[in-house]
């Protein structure tokens, strides 16, 4: 069995992060399915999900060092084109993850003790996204 | 690490829905409005937070907002009956009293406090201990709201725990220098001050 389901939010922008875990228990219990994957999409290409602690010292280490990786004042090929300056959220993105595959058993996200699935996006201003969640299973 | 000598907890989100989701709950087919004016909106409810707005003009900007059929007294109503008491909270938080006193931010409005009061029927020492942001003078809900807060509990900032369902003032928060928390729910809020060894850890954990 397939199943999909899609979370809106509306990001503030800058560093702007959304625990959607209970959000996808949500999702696992409307599915009906009780052993598969679940897997879950940020749509976007300035943002991604992660697990993580859920723990704002390690969002304020993980925004200190994204700014080392690509900083947000930097200089990006990117803005040569006049659209939009916002290549170090793209960077950022790619070189993390834009999806996340979790094991769901027994009714549940097999997802250790301190594991949270967190949205970050770091669209310099605020707009309405969406992240895929399909699950597979039965 | 320094001893918690106080305990903050910013309410809407912890206790009670963020303003602003009692204020969209009492919109129908707020989903379908343009987000410019969901921005506006956000920034009208920014400002009645810090006083800079009449409740009045509030409600109905929000009518206008949400091209609303009630009128502002019928909205106000309708809003306040979206504030759900979050009990499991409560419980833990009673847990910690007998150490601390702990200070409740509030960004309802002040004229609500009676409200408040009585759907917290066991629990008025939150609302004699509460400081309403919209009587605080603020610049913003983020360092100034922390700074005038933290400052006259008289304490150094790393002497606070700040708790917080909004992960940028509580980032805000430790970089301030106290140490801070991201509610998620009840069970990690126990968690949190059995980490800090405030609480016994329950036999099952």
């Amino acid at each position: 069995m397939i199943y999909h389901d899609t979370i809106s939010f509306e990001s503030e922008g800058g560093f702007y992060t959304l625990n959607v875990t209970e959000q996808i228990r949500d999702i696992l219990r409307t599915s009906k399915i009780s052993n598969g994957i679940a897997v879950v999409m940020y749509q976007h290409t300035t943002g991604v999900v992660m697990i993580i602690e859920h723990e704002p010292g390690i969002l304020l280490d993980l925004k200190h060092a994204l700014e080392k990786i690509a900083p947000t004042n930097g200089e990006y090929i990117h803005h040569f084109r006049d659209v939009d300056f916002n290549g170090f959220a793209h960077i950022r993105n790619a070189v993390m993850s834009s999806s996340l595959t979790i094991p769901v058993i027994d009714d549940d996200l097999a997802l250790g003790r301190y594991q949270e699935i967190i949205v970050l996006d770091m669209q310099p201003e605020p707009f309405l996204r969406k992240i895929v969640i399909q699950i597979m299973g039965e | 690490m320094a001893p918690i000598k106080s305990i903050i907890f910013y309410l809407s989100g912890i206790v009670v829905p963020p303003l602003k989701d009692c204020v969209a709950a009492s919109m129908p087919g707020y989903s379908k409005i343009d987000f410019s004016k969901k921005r506006a909106l956000l920034k009208s409810t920014a400002d009645l937070s810090m006083g800079k707005a009449l409740l009045k003009d509030y409600l109905h900007e929000v009518i206008s907002i949400g091209d609303l059929t009630l009128d502002a007294e019928k909205l106000e109503k309708e809003v306040l009956g979206h504030i759900k008491v979050n009990h499991d909270v409560l419980e833990v938080i009673a847990e910690t009293e007998k150490l601390f006193k702990p200070v409740f931010i509030c960004d309802y409005p002040s004229a609500w406090s009676q409200y408040l009061a009585e759907k917290l029927p066991s629990n008025k020492q939150i609302i004699g201990n509460t400081i309403f942001t919209d009587q605080m003078d603020l610049k913003d809900l983020e360092l100034d709201l922390l700074e005038k807060t933290i400052k006259p509990l008289g304490y150094s900032p790393e002497y606070c725990l700040w708790f917080d369902a909004y992960e940028k003032r509580a980032m805000d928060a430790l970089t301030y220098g106290a140490h801070a928390v991201i509610f998620v729910d009840a069970r990690r809020l126990r968690r949190e001050f059995v980490l800090r060894e405030i609480l016994p850890p329950l036999d099952h954990e």
